[in-house]
């Protein structure tokens, strides 16, 4: 009999003792991830973090330097002569198109996100990126005049890909939510967007499960210039032949 | 005797159970006292894909800042040289013209053809599955860039920063300009690659060609010559940042 109550004992310890280790596994799965190693090891890329920033910030600080120094050349000169000063008009107008500069005016930001997402797991804007392809190229049609994808400029060859559940554009990698900024006629640029039947509109009727849309006029659309320089190792400049 | 023995082995048992139990709390404490608490895989994936991204931004920050330093140096000869930067700038111009659109290039690459499928219809298909769309266009070309391709046309029509790809009934219009079928995009860049991204069989021009029968053909050419763009830059709405 006694001995029947000490199992008794045993076993209601050893099921108390069970359900806390359930517990334990059950919250560390619910929240994704994470470890006890885990505190270190986002100090330490938190801190390559901040190395990083601070090296992008002297590198920006020089850059601006430089920038300044090249423009007293091209202005010194432009006082004096006209066809300098034409020169100079023509270089910024290029140099914008390229994307080398920074530029404002009114448009639209469009922003697109996943419903489920988890980082590093593939999803669903992932795997249907040409949305993103699709978007730009109707605000092309309704004439916008410069766009960029979470402060990518898109230029002639930006190109967008998946790759390691993660898309690169310019080469560059993105995070979620993706931001489309257009500048351009806000009224055309949001009615070509939201066009009946259109690809927003299928978005929100048929894929709202897996991903959602705002879209936004803007009075002012600041779009960052791209550092990336471009330089064709295989095309080559030719005289017109017309 | 042994009724006493059982019970101190019991009372042993639970001391040690309790203070295991005891030993976990407090661990579990200690943990959420740290300045980091909890870090959940989430963070770290997220701080990681930010220092790859830093990574990838300070890279081109220092290329950038390479080129700078060597336009520098171009003025100076030049001021010293030739007293006036004015060839300098317009041989600035003229790369950034190559690069946005506005010069003639030529260079290896390839030429595709995209063309509407020629067979029957399958007793579920309709008539639409067996023609080009515009998205078909834009994805291929999206294809061709990943690939590394530099410049491009479509039948003739650089495509620039603001080429649009628009569908326009059973022909598509691309910078105003309208085509029907078969469209022929020229590319330059790695012939191999740019060839790889038409042919390989994970492409989507593959599965045009095997689900649809589309016509998608890519050629290799030593000598692809693509014009340039025929319109103007309109800038209305937008104007450059000062100081930047």
């Amino acid at each position: 009999m006694k001995d029947i109550k000490g199992r008794v004992a045993f076993g209601s310890i050893c099921a108390l003792f069970g359900l806390i280790l359930a517990v334990q596994i059950k919250t560390v799965n619910v929240t994704p991830g994470g470890s006890i190693l885990s505190p270190q090891r986002a100090q330490r890329v938190a801190n390559e973090l901040k190395l990083l920033r601070s090296e992008k910030e002297r590198l920006n600080q020089e850059l601006s330097e430089l920038e300044s120094r090249l423009k007293e050349y091209e202005f010194s000169e432009a006082d004096e002569n006209l066809l300098i000063k034409n020169l100079n008009n023509d270089l910024q107008k290029f140099q914008i198109m390229a994307g080398y500069r920074s530029i404002e005016g009114p448009g639209i930001s469009v922003t697109l996100e996943d419903v489920v997402y988890e980082p590093g797991e593939p999803s669903y804007l992932m795997y249907n990126y040409e949305i993103i392809l699709q978007l730009i190229n109707i605000l092309n049609a309704a004439g916008a005049e410069a766009i960029s994808i979470n402060d990518q400029r898109y230029v002639a060859n930006t190109e967008i890909y998946l790759s390691s559940n993660t898309i690169f554009i310019n080469g560059v990698p993105t995070v979620q939510p993706y931001t489309i900024k257009a500048i351009g006629d806000p009224e055309a640029l949001e009615a070509a967007l939201n066009m009946r039947f259109g690809r927003l509109d299928q978005l929100r009727n048929y894929e709202s499960d897996y991903a959602k849309a705002t879209v936004k006029k803007e009075n002012q659309v600041i779009i960052s210039r791209n550092t990336k320089v471009t330089n064709f190792k295989f095309a080559k400049p030719i005289e017109s032949t017309q | 005797m042994e009724k006493k023995n059982s019970r101190l082995r019991v009372s042993a048992l639970i001391l040690v159970i309790f203070s295991i139990l005891g030993f976990g709390f407090t661990l579990q404490f200690k943990h959420s006292k740290e300045d980091f608490g909890f870090v959940s895989l989430n963070t770290i994936n997220d701080l990681n894909k930010s220092v790859s991204i830093e990574k990838e931004e300070v890279k081109n920050l220092q290329e950038l800042i390479k080129q700078k330093k060597n336009n520098l140096i171009q003025y100076e000869t030049a001021i010293h040289q030739e007293g006036s930067i004015k060839e300098v700038i317009k041989g600035e111009i003229q790369s950034l013209q190559v690069i946005t659109g506005f010069y003639d290039v030529e260079g290896p690459g390839v030429i595709v053809k995209i063309g509407d499928s020629q067979r029957e219809l399958y007793e579920w298909e309709e008539p639409l599955d067996l023609v080009v769309h515009d998205n078909d266009v834009l994805t291929i070309l999206n294809d061709l860039k990943s690939a590394g391709a530099e410049v491009l046309s479509i039948n003739g029509q650089r495509i620039i920063s603001t080429s649009e790809i628009k569908c326009a009934g059973p022909t598509i219009t691309v910078n105003g300009y309208t085509y029907g079928q078969p469209y022929i995009i020229k590319a330059i860049g790695d012939p191999v690659t740019l060839d790889a991204a038409i042919k390989s069989p994970s492409s989507y021009s593959a599965a045009l060609r095997e689900l649809y029968g589309l016509v998608v053909e890519s050629q290799v050419n030593p000598r692809v010559r693509i014009s340039k763009y025929q319109g103007n830059i309109k800038m209305n709405y937008l104007t450059p940042r000062e100081g930047e």
